[in-house]
Protein backbone atom coordinates (compact mmCIF):
# COMPACT_ATOMS: atom_id res chain seq x y z
CA UNK A 1 0.00 0.00 0.00
CA UNK A 2 1.28 3.65 -0.87
CA UNK A 3 0.94 5.75 2.13
CA UNK A 4 1.56 8.85 -0.05
CA UNK A 5 -1.42 7.90 -2.64
CA UNK A 6 -3.05 6.72 1.09
CA UNK A 7 -2.58 10.27 2.66
CA UNK A 8 -3.85 12.31 -0.88
CA UNK A 9 -6.77 10.21 -1.04
CA UNK A 10 -7.79 10.98 2.30
CA UNK A 11 -7.03 14.45 2.43
CA UNK A 12 -8.99 14.80 -1.34
CA UNK A 13 -11.71 12.81 0.55
CA UNK A 14 -11.81 15.04 3.38
CA UNK A 15 -11.53 18.45 1.05
CA UNK A 16 -14.32 16.92 -0.85
CA UNK A 17 -16.65 16.01 2.21
CA UNK A 18 -15.93 19.93 3.62
CA UNK A 19 -17.52 21.70 0.33
CA UNK A 20 -20.14 19.07 0.83
CA UNK A 21 -20.92 20.13 4.37
CA UNK A 22 -20.33 24.02 3.12
CA UNK A 23 -22.92 23.76 0.14
CA UNK A 24 -25.06 21.73 2.39
CA UNK A 25 -25.18 24.67 4.30
CA UNK A 26 -27.09 26.70 1.68
CA UNK A 27 -29.96 24.03 1.46
CA UNK A 28 -28.10 23.17 -2.70
CA UNK A 29 -29.20 19.15 -1.85
CA UNK A 30 -29.44 18.78 -5.40
CA UNK A 31 -25.85 19.36 -6.59
CA UNK A 32 -23.78 18.16 -3.86
CA UNK A 33 -23.17 14.90 -5.50
CA UNK A 34 -21.36 16.16 -8.21
CA UNK A 35 -18.16 16.67 -6.13
CA UNK A 36 -18.03 13.16 -5.22
CA UNK A 37 -18.56 11.94 -8.98
CA UNK A 38 -15.52 14.18 -9.54
CA UNK A 39 -13.45 12.59 -7.22
CA UNK A 40 -13.97 9.25 -7.92
CA UNK A 41 -13.39 9.99 -11.42
CA UNK A 42 -10.29 11.57 -10.53
CA UNK A 43 -9.42 8.97 -7.85
CA UNK A 44 -9.57 5.95 -9.50
CA UNK A 45 -9.19 7.06 -13.64
CA UNK A 46 -6.68 10.00 -13.40
CA UNK A 47 -4.89 9.37 -10.91
CA UNK A 48 -5.35 5.83 -10.51
CA UNK A 49 -4.15 5.77 -6.78
CA UNK A 50 -7.28 4.62 -5.14
CA UNK A 51 -8.55 1.07 -5.34
CA UNK A 52 -12.45 0.65 -5.64
CA UNK A 53 -12.43 -0.53 -2.16
CA UNK A 54 -11.39 2.45 -1.39
CA UNK A 55 -13.95 4.54 -3.56
CA UNK A 56 -17.05 1.77 -1.81
CA UNK A 57 -15.81 3.18 1.13
CA UNK A 58 -16.18 6.29 0.46
CA UNK A 59 -19.31 6.39 -1.12
CA UNK A 60 -20.88 4.53 1.76
CA UNK A 61 -19.32 7.28 3.91
CA UNK A 62 -20.72 10.00 2.23
CA UNK A 63 -24.19 7.79 1.93
CA UNK A 64 -24.09 8.56 5.63
CA UNK A 65 -22.84 12.12 5.69
CA UNK A 66 -25.43 13.08 3.48
CA UNK A 67 -28.14 11.30 4.66
CA UNK A 68 -28.86 9.06 1.52
CA UNK A 69 -29.83 5.80 1.08
CA UNK A 70 -27.04 3.82 1.72
CA UNK A 71 -25.36 2.64 -1.68
CA UNK A 72 -26.61 5.38 -4.17
CA UNK A 73 -23.42 6.60 -4.34
CA UNK A 74 -21.54 3.34 -5.14
CA UNK A 75 -24.58 1.97 -7.23
CA UNK A 76 -23.59 5.38 -9.77
CA UNK A 77 -20.25 4.46 -9.47
CA UNK A 78 -20.48 1.11 -10.25
CA UNK A 79 -22.54 1.87 -13.24
CA UNK A 80 -19.71 4.39 -14.33
CA UNK A 81 -17.34 1.68 -14.65
CA UNK A 82 -19.86 -0.52 -16.24
CA UNK A 83 -20.05 1.75 -19.04
CA UNK A 84 -16.15 2.35 -18.82
CA UNK A 85 -15.90 -1.21 -19.25
CA UNK A 86 -18.19 -1.38 -22.51
CA UNK A 87 -16.78 1.45 -23.94
CA UNK A 88 -13.18 0.30 -23.86
CA UNK A 89 -14.29 -3.10 -25.04
CA UNK A 90 -14.98 -1.01 -28.72
CA UNK A 91 -13.17 1.74 -28.77
CA UNK A 92 -9.69 2.88 -27.32
CA UNK A 93 -8.18 6.73 -27.19
CA UNK A 94 -4.70 8.19 -26.80
CA UNK A 95 -3.43 9.65 -23.61
CA UNK A 96 -4.08 13.16 -24.71
CA UNK A 97 -7.40 12.60 -25.19
CA UNK A 98 -7.83 10.51 -21.73
CA UNK A 99 -9.26 14.26 -20.29
CA UNK A 100 -11.98 14.81 -22.37
CA UNK A 101 -12.97 11.05 -22.13
CA UNK A 102 -13.02 11.67 -18.10
CA UNK A 103 -15.52 14.65 -19.22
CA UNK A 104 -17.87 12.32 -20.65
CA UNK A 105 -17.38 9.91 -18.05
CA UNK A 106 -18.49 12.29 -15.59
CA UNK A 107 -21.35 13.64 -18.30
CA UNK A 108 -22.63 10.08 -18.10
CA UNK A 109 -22.00 10.05 -13.94
CA UNK A 110 -24.23 13.26 -13.97
CA UNK A 111 -27.18 11.67 -15.95
CA UNK A 112 -26.90 8.30 -13.60
CA UNK A 113 -27.36 10.64 -10.45
CA UNK A 114 -29.88 12.55 -11.91
CA UNK A 115 -31.73 9.54 -12.96
CA UNK A 116 -30.95 8.33 -9.43
CA UNK A 117 -31.71 11.18 -6.94
CA UNK A 118 -33.83 14.07 -9.09
CA UNK A 119 -35.76 11.61 -11.58
CA UNK A 120 -37.63 13.49 -14.30
CA UNK A 121 -38.56 16.41 -12.55
CA UNK A 122 -36.82 19.67 -14.24
CA UNK A 123 -33.73 16.77 -15.36
CA UNK A 124 -32.12 18.63 -18.22
CA UNK A 125 -31.59 21.49 -15.91
CA UNK A 126 -30.21 19.56 -13.20
CA UNK A 127 -28.10 17.61 -15.39
CA UNK A 128 -26.61 20.47 -16.76
CA UNK A 129 -26.09 22.33 -13.43
CA UNK A 130 -24.88 18.86 -12.00
CA UNK A 131 -22.34 18.10 -15.14
CA UNK A 132 -20.72 21.39 -15.17
CA UNK A 133 -20.36 21.93 -11.21
CA UNK A 134 -18.56 18.08 -11.52
CA UNK A 135 -16.52 19.10 -14.82
CA UNK A 136 -15.28 22.72 -12.77
CA UNK A 137 -14.18 20.77 -9.36
CA UNK A 138 -12.83 17.53 -11.68
CA UNK A 139 -10.44 20.07 -13.65
CA UNK A 140 -9.42 22.16 -10.78
CA UNK A 141 -8.53 18.36 -9.22
CA UNK A 142 -6.62 18.10 -12.29
CA UNK A 143 -5.12 20.90 -11.82
CA UNK A 144 -4.16 21.46 -8.11
CA UNK A 145 -4.20 17.90 -6.70
CA UNK A 146 -1.15 16.60 -7.43
CA UNK A 147 1.48 14.15 -6.08
CA UNK B 1 13.57 16.29 -42.00
CA UNK B 2 10.41 13.80 -42.08
CA UNK B 3 9.20 12.92 -38.52
CA UNK B 4 6.43 10.78 -37.54
CA UNK B 5 4.08 10.94 -34.14
CA UNK B 6 3.72 7.25 -32.90
CA UNK B 7 0.20 7.69 -31.22
CA UNK B 8 0.04 5.44 -28.19
CA UNK B 9 -3.25 3.68 -27.95
CA UNK B 10 -4.42 2.84 -24.20
CA UNK B 11 -7.25 0.61 -22.39
CA UNK B 12 -9.67 2.49 -20.62
CA UNK B 13 -10.26 0.31 -18.05
CA UNK B 14 -6.91 -0.17 -16.59
CA UNK B 15 -7.11 -1.34 -13.09
CA UNK B 16 -6.96 -5.23 -14.16
CA UNK B 17 -6.83 -6.35 -10.46
CA UNK B 18 -10.07 -6.70 -10.50
CA UNK B 19 -12.22 -9.51 -12.21
CA UNK B 20 -15.34 -8.68 -14.33
CA UNK B 21 -17.13 -10.97 -11.46
CA UNK B 22 -15.84 -9.76 -8.57
CA UNK B 23 -16.97 -6.18 -10.35
CA UNK B 24 -20.42 -8.00 -10.64
CA UNK B 25 -20.63 -9.42 -7.46
CA UNK B 26 -19.77 -5.94 -5.48
CA UNK B 27 -22.51 -4.71 -7.73
CA UNK B 28 -25.28 -7.04 -6.58
CA UNK B 29 -24.57 -6.95 -2.83
CA UNK B 30 -24.36 -2.71 -3.35
CA UNK B 31 -28.06 -3.04 -5.45
CA UNK B 32 -29.07 -5.70 -2.29
CA UNK B 33 -27.78 -3.06 0.40
CA UNK B 34 -29.59 -0.09 -1.88
CA UNK B 35 -32.66 -1.93 -1.87
CA UNK B 36 -33.08 -3.54 1.58
CA UNK B 37 -35.33 -1.72 4.33
CA UNK B 38 -33.39 0.58 5.94
CA UNK B 39 -35.89 2.26 8.29
CA UNK B 40 -35.03 -0.52 10.86
CA UNK B 41 -33.72 0.52 14.36
CA UNK B 42 -30.31 0.03 13.91
CA UNK B 43 -29.39 1.72 10.25
CA UNK B 44 -31.79 4.80 11.51
CA UNK B 45 -29.08 5.05 14.77
CA UNK B 46 -25.88 4.65 12.30
CA UNK B 47 -28.00 7.22 10.54
CA UNK B 48 -28.67 9.52 12.80
CA UNK B 49 -25.06 9.60 14.48
CA UNK B 50 -23.28 9.91 10.77
CA UNK B 51 -25.67 12.16 9.27
CA UNK B 52 -24.46 15.62 9.15
CA UNK B 53 -26.33 17.22 6.90
CA UNK B 54 -28.96 18.84 9.20
CA UNK B 55 -25.52 19.61 10.90
CA UNK B 56 -23.69 21.42 8.12
CA UNK B 57 -21.04 23.63 8.20
CA UNK B 58 -22.80 27.02 8.78
CA UNK B 59 -24.91 24.86 11.97
CA UNK B 60 -21.54 23.36 13.55
CA UNK B 61 -19.95 26.69 13.01
CA UNK B 62 -23.08 28.41 14.77
CA UNK B 63 -23.66 25.81 17.44
CA UNK B 64 -19.40 25.58 18.22
CA UNK B 65 -19.36 29.55 18.61
CA UNK B 66 -22.72 28.66 20.64
CA UNK B 67 -20.69 26.55 22.78
CA UNK B 68 -18.33 28.46 22.85
CA UNK B 69 -20.26 31.79 24.23
CA UNK B 70 -21.71 29.05 26.65
CA UNK B 71 -19.13 27.91 28.02
CA UNK B 72 -17.61 31.37 28.49
CA UNK B 73 -20.95 32.79 30.03
CA UNK B 74 -20.67 29.74 32.27
CA UNK B 75 -17.43 30.62 33.71
CA UNK B 76 -17.97 34.37 33.98
CA UNK B 77 -21.19 34.04 35.46
CA UNK B 78 -19.39 31.69 38.41
CA UNK B 79 -17.17 34.04 38.59
CA UNK B 80 -20.15 37.33 39.06
CA UNK B 81 -22.02 34.80 41.20
CA UNK B 82 -19.24 34.27 43.41
CA UNK B 83 -18.84 37.62 44.08
CA UNK B 84 -22.47 37.99 44.52
CA UNK B 85 -22.37 35.39 46.77
CA UNK B 86 -19.21 37.39 48.95
CA UNK B 87 -21.17 40.20 48.80
CA UNK B 88 -24.49 38.67 50.32
CA UNK B 89 -22.61 36.72 52.76
CA UNK B 90 -20.99 40.25 53.88
CA UNK B 91 -24.44 41.92 53.76
CA UNK B 92 -25.87 39.23 55.98
CA UNK B 93 -23.45 39.59 58.21
CA UNK B 94 -23.58 43.44 58.72
CA UNK B 95 -27.52 42.62 58.63
CA UNK B 96 -26.96 40.03 62.01
CA UNK B 97 -24.82 42.45 63.15
CA UNK B 98 -27.50 45.14 62.57
CA UNK B 99 -29.93 42.45 64.02
CA UNK B 100 -28.15 41.77 67.46
CA UNK B 101 -27.58 45.34 68.10
CA UNK B 102 -31.17 46.32 67.44
CA UNK B 103 -32.15 43.46 70.14
CA UNK B 104 -29.44 44.75 72.42
CA UNK B 105 -31.48 48.35 72.09
CA UNK B 106 -34.53 46.68 72.21
CA UNK B 107 -33.49 45.07 75.76
CA UNK B 108 -32.09 48.08 77.21
CA UNK B 109 -34.89 50.33 76.33
CA UNK B 110 -37.17 47.81 77.69
CA UNK B 111 -35.00 47.52 81.19
CA UNK B 112 -34.97 51.36 81.19
CA UNK B 113 -38.57 51.94 80.68
CA UNK B 114 -38.95 49.31 83.76
CA UNK B 115 -36.37 51.39 86.02
CA UNK B 116 -38.71 54.48 84.86
CA UNK B 117 -42.02 52.81 85.52
CA UNK B 118 -40.03 52.66 88.80
CA UNK B 119 -38.33 55.41 89.44
CA UNK B 120 -42.02 56.89 88.52
CA UNK B 121 -44.45 54.77 90.83
CA UNK B 122 -41.88 54.39 93.62
CA UNK B 123 -38.44 56.49 93.93
CA UNK B 124 -39.36 59.97 92.38
CA UNK B 125 -35.77 61.33 93.47
CA UNK B 126 -33.85 58.39 92.14
CA UNK B 127 -31.41 58.83 89.17
CA UNK B 128 -31.82 55.59 86.26
CA UNK B 129 -27.63 55.00 85.74
CA UNK B 130 -25.57 53.17 82.88
CA UNK B 131 -23.34 51.15 83.33
CA UNK B 132 -20.43 51.35 81.96
CA UNK B 133 -18.38 48.30 80.78
CA UNK B 134 -15.16 49.50 82.33
CA UNK B 135 -13.52 48.58 85.48
CA UNK B 136 -11.09 51.01 85.89
CA UNK B 137 -10.25 49.50 90.22
CA UNK B 138 -10.01 46.75 88.64
CA UNK B 139 -11.73 44.63 91.06
CA UNK B 140 -13.88 42.02 92.01
CA UNK B 141 -17.61 43.04 92.43
CA UNK B 142 -17.45 46.35 91.00
CA UNK B 143 -19.31 48.33 88.54
CA UNK B 144 -19.01 51.65 86.96
CA UNK B 145 -21.88 54.16 86.12
CA UNK B 146 -22.23 56.93 83.90
CA UNK B 147 -23.51 59.35 86.53
CA UNK B 148 -21.56 61.23 89.21
CA UNK B 149 -21.03 64.09 91.05
CA UNK B 150 -22.77 66.86 88.66
CA UNK B 151 -25.54 64.54 88.60
CA UNK B 152 -25.85 64.72 92.45
CA UNK B 153 -24.51 60.75 93.00
CA UNK B 154 -22.28 60.68 96.25
CA UNK B 155 -20.47 57.92 98.32
CA UNK B 156 -22.94 56.52 100.52
CA UNK B 157 -25.79 55.88 98.31
CA UNK B 158 -27.45 52.64 97.39
CA UNK B 159 -28.19 51.57 93.43
CA UNK B 160 -31.42 49.47 93.24
CA UNK B 161 -32.99 47.24 90.15
CA UNK B 162 -36.34 46.22 89.88
CA UNK B 163 -36.02 42.98 92.53
CA UNK B 164 -33.76 45.22 94.91
CA UNK B 165 -30.72 46.44 96.23
CA UNK B 166 -27.52 46.02 93.68
CA UNK B 167 -25.09 47.92 95.76
CA UNK B 168 -23.62 51.15 96.74
CA UNK B 169 -21.72 53.58 95.62
CA UNK B 170 -18.15 53.87 97.11
CA UNK B 171 -16.09 56.22 94.97
CA UNK B 172 -17.60 59.15 92.33
CA UNK B 173 -16.40 61.68 90.02
CA UNK B 174 -17.15 64.24 87.74
CA UNK B 175 -19.32 62.11 85.72
CA UNK B 176 -18.79 58.31 86.85
CA UNK B 177 -19.08 56.29 90.15
CA UNK B 178 -17.85 52.91 91.02
CA UNK B 179 -20.50 50.71 92.73
CA UNK B 180 -19.40 48.06 94.81
CA UNK B 181 -21.97 45.33 94.51
CA UNK B 182 -23.93 43.24 97.15
CA UNK B 183 -21.45 40.45 96.68
CA UNK B 184 -18.62 42.22 97.72
CA UNK B 185 -17.21 40.87 101.12
CA UNK B 186 -16.52 44.73 101.88
CA UNK B 187 -20.25 45.27 101.61
CA UNK B 188 -22.29 45.71 104.94
CA UNK B 189 -26.09 46.92 105.25
CA UNK B 190 -28.24 46.99 107.91
CA UNK B 191 -31.21 45.44 107.47
CA UNK B 192 -34.34 43.28 108.86
CA UNK B 193 -36.36 40.24 108.64
CA UNK B 194 -39.83 40.81 107.98
CA UNK B 195 -41.82 37.90 109.39
CA UNK B 196 -45.08 36.97 110.81
CA UNK B 197 -44.32 38.19 114.43
CA UNK B 198 -41.60 40.78 114.17
CA UNK B 199 -38.96 42.35 112.81
CA UNK B 200 -35.45 41.84 113.50
CA UNK B 201 -32.72 43.80 112.80
CA UNK B 202 -29.35 42.57 111.69
CA UNK B 203 -26.13 42.84 109.80
CA UNK B 204 -25.59 41.65 106.73
CA UNK B 205 -22.60 41.29 104.84
CA UNK B 206 -21.72 40.03 101.08
CA UNK B 207 -19.85 36.72 100.50
CA UNK B 208 -19.03 36.33 96.46
CA UNK B 209 -22.46 34.93 95.27
CA UNK B 210 -24.89 35.24 97.91
CA UNK B 211 -25.15 37.45 101.65
CA UNK B 212 -25.18 36.45 105.05
CA UNK B 213 -25.71 37.03 108.67
CA UNK B 214 -23.04 35.49 110.44
CA UNK B 215 -24.36 35.71 114.04
CA UNK B 216 -27.91 34.94 114.46
CA UNK B 217 -29.41 34.54 117.71
CA UNK B 218 -31.10 31.10 117.80
CA UNK B 219 -33.57 32.29 119.94
CA UNK B 220 -35.23 34.98 117.47
CA UNK B 221 -37.86 33.38 115.21
CA UNK B 222 -36.77 32.85 111.49
CA UNK B 223 -38.09 30.97 108.93
CA UNK B 224 -36.37 29.96 105.19
CA UNK B 225 -38.03 31.84 102.57
CA UNK B 226 -38.24 35.25 105.16
CA UNK B 227 -37.53 38.89 102.96
CA UNK B 228 -34.72 40.99 104.40
CA UNK B 229 -35.32 44.63 103.89
CA UNK B 230 -32.89 47.94 104.20
CA UNK B 231 -33.37 49.55 107.81
CA UNK B 232 -32.13 52.63 106.33
CA UNK B 233 -30.06 55.29 108.05
CA UNK B 234 -32.07 58.17 107.87
CA UNK B 235 -30.06 60.06 105.48
CA UNK B 236 -28.24 57.98 102.26
CA UNK B 237 -30.28 54.63 102.52
CA UNK B 238 -33.89 54.35 102.60
CA UNK B 239 -35.97 52.30 104.90
CA UNK B 240 -37.58 48.95 103.54
CA UNK B 241 -36.13 47.94 100.02
CA UNK B 242 -35.87 44.62 99.70
CA UNK B 243 -32.43 42.56 99.83
CA UNK B 244 -32.92 38.47 99.82
CA UNK B 245 -34.86 36.39 100.94
CA UNK B 246 -33.68 33.76 103.76
CA UNK B 247 -32.15 30.54 101.54
CA UNK B 248 -30.12 28.75 104.28
CA UNK B 249 -30.03 28.56 108.49
CA UNK B 250 -26.49 27.16 109.29
CA UNK B 251 -25.08 26.31 112.66
CA UNK B 252 -22.30 28.77 114.01
CA UNK B 253 -19.28 28.29 115.45
CA UNK B 254 -20.67 30.44 118.56
CA UNK B 255 -22.75 28.93 120.61
CA UNK B 256 -26.52 30.18 120.37
CA UNK B 257 -26.24 31.44 117.27
CA UNK B 258 -26.73 30.26 113.62
CA UNK B 259 -25.13 31.65 110.44
CA UNK B 260 -28.27 33.03 107.72
CA UNK B 261 -27.56 32.32 104.40
CA UNK B 262 -29.69 35.30 102.06
CA UNK B 263 -29.98 35.16 98.23
CA UNK B 264 -30.24 38.22 96.94
CA UNK B 265 -33.51 39.62 94.50
CA UNK B 266 -31.39 41.68 92.67
CA UNK B 267 -29.61 40.85 90.04
CA UNK B 268 -26.60 43.03 89.70
CA UNK B 269 -24.34 41.88 86.73
CA UNK B 270 -27.49 41.29 84.70
CA UNK B 271 -28.42 45.01 83.94
CA UNK B 272 -27.54 47.57 81.80
CA UNK B 273 -29.06 50.54 83.66
CA UNK B 274 -29.30 50.83 88.05
CA UNK B 275 -31.03 53.14 89.58
CA UNK B 276 -29.38 55.40 92.11
CA UNK B 277 -31.46 56.11 94.76
CA UNK B 278 -30.61 60.41 95.96
CA UNK B 279 -31.47 61.36 99.32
Amino acid sequence: MNIVNLKLTFKLFLLTLFLLLLISSFAMHLYINSFILSLSIFLYFSLKIASIYKILIIGLIVDAVLGYQFGLTNIAFLLLIFVDILISKFLSINENELFLYHLSLLLVGSIIYSWLILGQDFFTLHLIINFFTSAIYFILLNRYATR
Amino acid sequence: MFSSTHKKRTKLFTNKKLSPIALILIFIVNLVIYNINQENEAIKKIRSFTDLTPYSINYIIINTSSAISSFTDYFINIDKLNKKITQLETELLLLRKDLSSNNYIQHENKELLTHLSIKKNYFKNAIVARLLPINYAGKAHHLEIDKGLTQGVKPGLITIDQGGITGQIINSYDNSSEIQTIFSKKFYITGYIQNDEKSQQVLIQGNQNHLEIKHFNTKESIAIGDIVYTSGDNNLIPKGIKIGFVSDILSSEIENFSKIIIQPLSKPYSHNFLMVLLP
